[in-house]
């Protein structure tokens, strides 16, 4: 791809790479926004290259999920430094951000409350593959495993998701 | 994804289409051209540390003790071959025209003459009680 072209097509996919990223963050929008600007900054400085092994959606989203997991190493680091020193506990973000959830319609709220139950790997496959329309292939791509691995969490992931739907389902009848 | 998937994939895209109706805009074009501007600037930068460097080094090539590039007669005594290194100081140095400044009667100019005795004149007590009287020798 041109250098020229990058810039508009990061900007075509910017929906789809916000989506990607809030999601990579737990659904808080500060979060989301702030990788999603280092993400954009580190392939403009080059310090990102795509090399045309895979679609530039499939190699974005990699980076996203990357630069998401470098910026939740640190927090976790300086939250362990702090909290040794000021001897609290560790704060483990919620996956879900009440906020998120507030501001979402009723089922919408629901599925995200749901879905930040599952697993990190189990919630992301399936994200990939139901909300962003990419293949398994792609997504155990941009999550840097197996395909094996990522039709595992995927199946697994999707087993999960239907039994606490149901769950909810009928505690919501029984009220 | 499969058949039984749909009612999954909806609830997703329903999702999707909430989300995407309030992502917060961005202009990478301006992003480029910020990030184009930092890169330029970091350029110049790295120019003008390295001709910093090269002129630090040029320096020290010069300056240093024992280098080629040092002036005629910094080193006097490694011009003459010896293996001994000394410089040499503004307190032992004497200048080739200082023969010219041996005149005679110099040592007139050189010397502090003692009190009470000047050339054969001679300070003795004087013509009345107690007062010095100057002498005088006269010639042959």
């Amino acid at each position: 791809m041109e250098e020229t072209d990058l810039p508009a097509e990061l900007e075509r996919m910017h929906p789809a790479s916000f989506g990607w990223a809030l999601w990579c963050c737990g659904h808080r929008r500060e979060e989301a926004e702030e990788v999603l600007q280092a993400t954009y900054l580190k392939i403009l400085d080059r310090t990102a290259k795509f090399d045309g092994k895979s679609s530039l959606r499939t190699w974005l989203f990699g980076v996203i999920r990357r630069t998401a997991a470098e910026r939740y190493r640190r927090q976790w680091l300086r939250r362990q430094l702090f909290d040794r020193w000021q001897l609290h506990e560790l704060d483990v973000p919620s996956v879900a951000d009440p906020e998120s959830v507030a501001a979402a319609s009723e089922s919408n709220g629901n599925l995200l409350r749901t879905v930040a139950e599952l697993a990190t790997r189990q919630r992301q496959v399936l994200h990939l593959v139901f909300y962003q329309d990419l293949t398994i292939e792609e997504a155990s791509r941009v999550m840097n495993i197996s395909l094996g691995t990522a039709r595992t969490h995927f199946d697994r992931g999707k087993r999960r998701l239907r039994e606490l739907l149901a769950r909810q389902e009928a505690h919501h009848d029984r009220r | 994804m499969t058949g039984d998937d749909r009612d999954l994939h909806d609830s997703f895209q329903s999702l999707r289409r909430e989300e995407e109706a309030s992502v917060p805009p961005i202009s990478i074009h301006s992003l480029a051209a910020y990030e184009h501007g930092r890169r330029k600037l970091s350029g110049k930068v790295a120019a003008v540390t390295a001709c910093a460097a090269a002129m630090l080094i040029a320096a020290a090539v010069v300056l240093l003790p024992g280098s080629h590039f040092m002036p005629k007669g910094w080193d006097g005594e490694r011009e003459q071959g010896t293996a001994s290194i000394s410089r040499a100081t503004i307190t032992t140095w004497k200048p080739a025209t200082d023969f010219l400044l041996d005149t005679p009667g110099r040592e007139l100019l050189q010397d502090v003459p003692s009190i009470g005795e000047w050339h054969g004149a001679r300070i003795g007590p004087g013509p009345g009680k107690g007062h010095p009287r100057i002498s005088k020798q006269y010639l042959p």
